[in-house]
């Protein structure tokens, strides 16, 4: 990729992440101030319930963070493409990034509104704290091991074992809901969810889908230049950059 | 208990952790023009 390509990919990944930001500002504005409140009788800490307005796009941008991951451990191990690589590298930052944020405010309304912020015997929870865990273990060893081809097969292949756990974590309250309540767009006719909560739930998703591709054009740019200072590096010693792990 | 001060604790939280990140990929990719163009003298030198 050029150095033209790398700048305009920069100000878009810019654009993008600054646009993203702007629509979730909105997103938590309507969500406040727009969005209806919930039956009150019906939930014991009602206005905490507007948090969902993030939580929910967090999820979301989470497990398209893993799919991220998912799609670049395979090409790794397909091709050891290079492009693979920064998509791993990308889906488990954002990965990390979006989870932590789920299981931040999940447990900040789980204190409000069960009295407990975790139940140990819910499905979707415990799955998406181990998805989390191994998000954060996949960044943490990138960053504390040697860049070569056998430390990056190594957490490829963890990381496509730990994608496993992304359908039993979305499925999770379909098949076993203990507490953790169910997928609120798609039960949503059913259950009679207000119009303008769907709205401001669709404005979130948006937004933090925009944000999401900011984030990881950005991100994939750093791994780029990380790899390209990488490279300088080892021409100026004589060597390629795998030959470390060899 | 209505559950505001929950959901203004929660939005603090998730914003912090999403300006973070932005900040972190900014010093970073600032870290790594300026070792990059250091290399690229060197280099030409």
């Amino acid at each position: 990729m050029s150095d033209t390509d790398s700048s305009s990919s920069v100000r878009i990944g810019i654009g993008l992440t600054a646009l993203g930001i702007s629509g979730a500002i909105v997103t938590a504005l309507m969500g406040v101030l727009y969005a209806p409140m919930v039956d009150s009788t019906a939930f014991n800490a009602p206005e905490a319930y507007r948090i969902l307005y993030w939580h929910v796009p967090f999820a979301w941008s989470s497990f398209l963070a893993f799919c991220m991951l998912f799609l670049g451990a395979v090409a790794w191990y397909k091709d050891r493409s290079d492009w693979g690589w920064r998509w791993f590298s990308t889906g488990s930052d954002l990965g990390l990034l979006f989870g932590l944020g789920v299981i931040t405010s999940g447990p900040i309304w789980g204190s409000a509104e069960w009295g407990v912020p975790w139940d140990w015997g819910d499905l979707r929870l415990n799955t998406f704290a181990l998805l989390t865990g191994v998000a954060l273990f996949l960044v943490l060893s990138r960053r504390s091991q040697p860049d070569g081809q056998e430390t990056r097969d190594t957490l490829a292949a963890v990381g496509l074992f730990g994608f496993a756990l992304v359908p039993i974590t979305a499925l999770a309250t379909t098949w076993y809901q203990k507490r953790h309540p169910g997928i609120v767009l798609v039960n949503g006719e059913e259950t009679g969810l207000d119009p303008a909560i769907r709205t401001v739930l669709m404005m979130g998703f948006l937004s933090f889908l925009i944000l999401f591709i900011g984030l990881a054009m950005l991100s994939n740019e750093v791994i780029r230049m990380e790899e390209r200072l990488e490279q300088s590096k080892m021409e100026l010693d004589g060597g390629n950059k795998y030959d470390r792990n060899l | 208990m209505t559950g505001t001060s929950e959901m203004i604790v929660a939005y603090t939280i998730l914003s912090f952790i999403l300006v973070y990140y932005v900040n972190h990929l900014r010093s970073r990719m600032a870290e790594l023009t300026t070792q990059l163009k250091i290399f690229s003298s060197d280099s030409e030198e």
